[in-house]
């Protein structure tokens, strides 16, 4: 389930095998309600397990009722899907609940058919319909009413034709070729913006619970320059405060006060970005709150937007920073490279700029011995890397680290059996890169030796690598000498590059 | 815990007291502790939360309550089980730092036990943390039948007060029992006091009597079933592990626990352990066989006195001479029944009684990894594949391809045997299919490590657990000194048989080298201008679920190595 789907909620959840069919969805709004209806007709055509439906919501906002369920046989009639297989059960994706109904007994050819009503209030909803529809797996075809007045509404999506329709505007679309479906009836980014920080509260510094204030202070106590100021402010909240995942915007947009955040010790993203928004007030560093989402906005459509960074400037100075990234280098912004960002104060949304001294690095030098079967390994991480590894090793204790190290290892190919991890500083230290030496037995000696890396990209993590392996001799492996004769061994790469796959051989 | 005389229906019958105080001393502990579940089943029993607060050590903090939530309990979706019935209540502890203290006192007050008055309690001593000082008191009128069974607890202290008896047991401190990975399961090592009611005899008489309604004489419609999946007990099981669907429903008298009747579960295709178990006993007694059902758990040993809330599985059970066959049909597998199941008691229901059983631990886990094909100096391998799964490594492999959607499979396949993706053709067979062992076939590109100069040319050639990527992972623990207990159970048990044939580009000037471990064989030959490689890594050892760590270990490093795998070409 993707997270866009999950955003999208209101279309339900249907895991079908195959299937092919019709859905007709219906928006009304009244005050600030907005009620979708929806139907869909299908037949069937899976070979394996039931056909699920999942509507996760959140109650505080949102009520999902189920109108009818029913499934058909071929040449048969409509029977209702048994009572014992509809519940309201705990949601799924940190939705708090979930109407689940399972059409049972189905065979390849039979028919089936549901309608629902989901209706939601509260400050996304005030702002008059909007949805966004990603193109539903096996639909012939798909049609969206919009009841009232269409004026001011905006909508884009290739595979989709628009005709007013009954004093209401009719969206449809019979193509498979068909893209996703945005409809909104905001007016600007801006507008987008300020509905979804409404709820943050402007605090003066001297109005700020006198522990922020404190802790803001501290972190200037050793006249440390406003970008150490601002890692440290960041460090404190990340090792504070567990984040608390909440898909449902409506919950997701709501601010508590600042103390009450603070005895919690509990926060949401944009909880966060609020306390160290009112740090840096402390601090003398003007900060916004800048929404950012991982899917590319076509219009100001209030959904998605599930990230809130901090743009801080100190001076003529500016720095981006994620206050929810725990484990993350303070600099970092986690899938940064992908993140598009809302702008208010200038109307927009763009893409995160590349920013050299934020790029994502590692450093791994290996120094091998085949001939007692020992390693050492020293990794310099920075952005994306240094992530993954804290990831993978921070909190760990006793033998854990070597044994997390030695299972990385072991999963990246190589058979390197860690026996001492050593760091240069806690791992929960996020304003150096992480630096980590390790020293261990290889899980064979002699030759022929199979160079070992790190596979990274198990954890995601991309970058520039620069790998070096020493072995006896003097010898030095980088990347580039892979291909060459040198003293006693023969080096060569396969043609796959992260991680490099080498073997050696005594000459 | 205290057992009331039995009354009426709305009566306590039995209340169970926890009283904790815990001092989180790491970070690990405090996300531990933030926040605490109950879960109950609504209509049989509640929690109620006498007392929970943190005390916080931070001057001029004090004292805050936890706040309390009711709700369906985590997981019923994505467990396919719509029972809005199993509730479970969350204590969470906001604001909660290193070195506070939690106080909690909660009574779980049990109005009835679902199916049958069969009451029983394990009380741990320990646990993953370390417990300064514990203590467990049973209250009851006295005379009331009572079975008790130290498991390292210690003997109680008897005291009596009017009609009352208490027996009190109580020691400390307990070291923490770290979980580790194929470490014997923590119920297994930490010292527990278990009592019950009634003995497994009588479980099984009185449980049995409860349930045999379900097993009717009426057999109208199994003939149809009969005469679609055949009559043969294995043929039955697999139909209705693969035609009845898994789906759980809050049916029944009780929740959570009552099956539906055999022919409900047939009209709606769904249904639970229990429904499925029930409807399978009905179609053996209708094809003329001796069945019938067994409770034991998939979560954990049951302890050897049970009740009625021991058990989470059940399964049917076929007369076998003087034994009991045992057949899960919600295992969609070859075999009979899940390996986690394997030496776990199990309890027959009889209408005389029946002591529990131990299903038969062992069995055939073999994993096939055949691969033949032409090698290049470069050390690309073009081959053709075949993966055949028995026992626990078919079961493994069936849920990792069910939670792969059906057209990412191919590519999900090619990654787990570390052929390329994009280069390569594989496929299986439907994950919910029964009818043999759980196959992979195609091609595909290997790209292998490789070594070229002028006087000759060396490739790694794939290993045991370059074919297999999901096993051995925890074999790497075994070679981290000081880590793991010195026996393993492997989770799953696998034996990895890989074959490898390829056609050489030139004479070899030398070939990996054999090796034998205990747990280890590799075998080289020429056939031809083929090198062919056979590796057997037995992590499924016949006389036992247990291994030794030292020759875990061996066998992870004997079949990692590259010596064993290197060819060297002219």
């Amino acid at each position: 389930m993707t997270r866009l789907c999950l955003v999208l909620a209101a279309a339900g959840q249907l895991s079908l095998a195959a299937a092919s069919g019709t859905m007709r969805m219906e928006l009304r709004q009244r005050g600030d309600t907005l009620t979708r209806s929806m139907e869909v007709m299908a037949e069937y055509l899976g070979e394996e397990g039931l056909a699920r439906l999942g509507v996760p919501y959140d109650p505080a906002f949102q009520r999902v009722l189920l109108l009818y369920a029913e499934t058909r046989a071929p040449g048969g009639g409509w029977t209702p899907v048994p009572e014992g297989a509809r519940e309201r059960v705990d949601g799924s994706g940190g939705y708090p609940r979930s109407l689940q109904l399972a059409f049972t007994g189905l065979q390849p050819g039979d028919s089936l058919r549901w309608g629902l009503a989901r209706r939601e209030w509260g400050p996304r909803s005030s702002a008059g319909p909007w949805m966004v529809l990603p193109p539903p797996a096996g639909m012939d075809v798909v049609e969206v009413r919009l009841e009232g007045p269409s004026s001011g509404l905006r909508w884009a999506g290739e595979g989709w034709t628009a005709e007013e329709e009954g004093g209401g505007l009719l969206l449809r679309s019979d193509t498979a070729a068909r893209d996703t479906l945005w409809l909104t009836s905001l007016q600007s980014w801006r507008a987008l913006g300020r509905l979804m920080l409404a709820g943050v509260p402007q605090a003066s510094p001297e109005s700020l619970p006198p522990d922020l204030r404190e802790a803001a202070l501290q972190t200037s106590s050793a006249g440390a320059d406003p970008w150490s100021q601002l890692c440290l402010a960041r460090t404190l909240l990340t090792e504070s405060f567990q984040v608390m995942h909440v898909p449902s915007p409506p919950a997701a947009w709501r601010v508590r006060s600042l103390q009450r955040i603070l005895d919690s010790r509990r926060a949401t993203s944009l909880e966060l970005a609020a306390l160290l928004s009112a740090m840096c007030a402390v601090l003398g560093m003007e900060a916004e709150i800048v929404p950012a989402t991982g899917f590319r906005p076509v219009l100001p459509v209030p959904a998605g937007w599930d990230r809130f960074l901090l743009k801080v400037r100190s001076g003529r100075r500016s720095w981006l920073v994620d206050p929810a990234a725990i484990l993350a280098q303070s600099d970092h912004v986690p899938d940064g490279e992908r993140l598009w960002m809302l702008r208010i104060a200038a109307d927009t949304v763009t893409a995160p700029p590349e920013t050299p001294s934020l790029a994502s690095l590692c450093r791994e030098e290996w120094t091998l011995d085949p001939g007692d079967g020992t390693f050492t390994l020293s990794l310099y991480c920075r952005g994306d890397y240094d992530a993954a590894l804290r990831r993978r090793l921070a909190g760990l204790a006793g033998r854990e680290d070597e044994a997390a190290l030695s299972l990385w290892l072991w999963q990246s190919g190589s058979t390197c059996i860690a026996d001492t991890v050593e760091y240069d500083e806690s791992l929960f230290r996020l304003e150096r890169p992480v630096e980590v030496s390790v020293r261990g037995r290889l899980g064979y000696s002699g030759t022929p030796l199979l160079l070992p890396a790190v596979d990274w990209s198990l954890d995601g993590a991309r970058g520039e690598i620069h790998r070096t392996w020493r072995l006896p001799g003097g010898l030095e492996a980088p990347d580039s000498l892979l291909r060459s004769a040198g003293e006693g061994w023969t080096l060569l790469g396969s043609e796959d590059p992260l991680p490099p796959r080498a073997v050696v051989v005594g000459g | 815990m205290v057992i009331h005389p039995p009354g009426d229906s709305a009566s306590v019958r039995y209340e169970e007291v926890e009283r904790q105080r815990i001092v989180p001393l790491t970070g690990r502990g405090v996300s531990r502790y933030r926040t605490m579940r109950s879960s109950y089943r609504s209509g049989l029993d509640t929690v109620v939360v006498v007392r929970a607060e943190v005390r916080h050590w931070r001057p001029g903090r004090g004292e805050e309550e936890a706040t309390v939530t009711t709700r369906p309990h985590q997981g019923l979706a994505d467990a396919d089980r719509l029972e809005a019935s199993l509730r479970e209540q969350v204590l969470s502890f906001g604001g909660m730092e290193r070195l506070d203290t939690l106080v909690v006192e909660t009574r779980r007050l049990i109005r009835r036990l679902p199916l049958a008055d069969l009451y029983s309690y394990t009380f741990f001593a320990g646990g993953r943390d370390s417990v300064v000082s514990w203590s467990f008191s049973l209250t009851r009128p006295s005379g009331t039948p009572l079975l008790v069974r130290d498991l390292g607890a210690g003997s109680p202290e008897p005291a009596g007060r009017g009609n009352w008896e208490t027996l009190r047991w109580r020691g400390g401190p307990v070291p923490p029992v770290p979980l580790l990975p194929m470490a014997r399961p923590l119920r297994g090592r930490t010292p527990r006091v278990v009592v019950a009611t009634h003995s497994p005899e009588q479980a099984s008489r009185v449980l049995w009597g409860a349930l045999r309604e379900c097993l009717s004489a009426d057999t109208a419609g199994a003939g149809q079933v009969l005469a679609e999946a055949g009559a043969a007990s294995e043929e039955l099981r697999r139909w209705t592990a693969a035609k009845v669907e898994y789906l759980g429903s809050d049916w029944g008298l009780y929740p959570g626990y009552s099956p539906r009747p055999p022919r409900q579960t047939l009209d709606s295709r769904a249904g639970v352990c229990r429904d499925k178990a029930v409807l399978l006993a009905w179609l053996l007694r209708a094809a003329g066989m001796d069945a019938t059902l067994g409770l034991s758990s998939l979560s954990s040993q049951p302890d050897p006195l049970v009740g009625s809330r021991s058990f989470d599985h059940v399964v049917t059970l076929l007369r076998d001479g003087a034994g009991w066959r045992v057949l899960d049909p919600t295992y969609r597998g070859v075999s009979p029944y899940p390996y986690e199941l394997r030496g776990r008691r199990c309890l027959p229901l009889t209408p005389e009684g029946s002591p529990m059983v131990a299903v038969p631990a062992g069995g055939d886990d073999t994993l096939l990894v055949r691969l033949s094909g032409e090698l290049q100096r470069s050390g690309a391998l073009r081959a053709r594949l075949l993966v055949r799964a028995d026992g626990a490594a078919d079961q493994v492999l069936r849920s990792v391809a069910r939670a792969v959607p059906p057209e990412l499979r191919g590519e999900m396949l090619a990654l787990l045997v570390g052929a390329e993706p994009d280069s390569s053709s594989i496929s299986c067979h439907s994950p919910g299919s029964v009818d043999g062992p759980f196959e992979v076939r195609g091609s595909g590109l290997w790209r292998l490590p490789a070594s070229v100069g002028e006087g000759g040319a060396a490739v790694v050639l794939p290993g045991a657990f370059d074919l297999d990527r999901l096993a051995g992972h925890q074999m790497t623990y075994a070679m981290v000194d000081g880590y793991l207990p010195d026996t393993l159970l492997p989770d799953p048990p696998v034996t990895l048989v890989t074959e490898v044939a390829v056609l050489l580009p030139g004479r070899p000037a030398s070939l990996p080298e054999e090796g034998r471990g205990r747990l280890y064989s590799r075998e080289c030959a020429m056939a031809g201008d083929s090198l062919r490689i056979r590796e057997v890594v037995d992590l499924s050892p016949p006389e036992g679920p247990a291994l030794a760590r030292e020759e875990v270990a061996e066998a992870a490093s004997m079949c990692r190595g590259p010596a064993g795998r290197t060819v060297v070409l002219q």
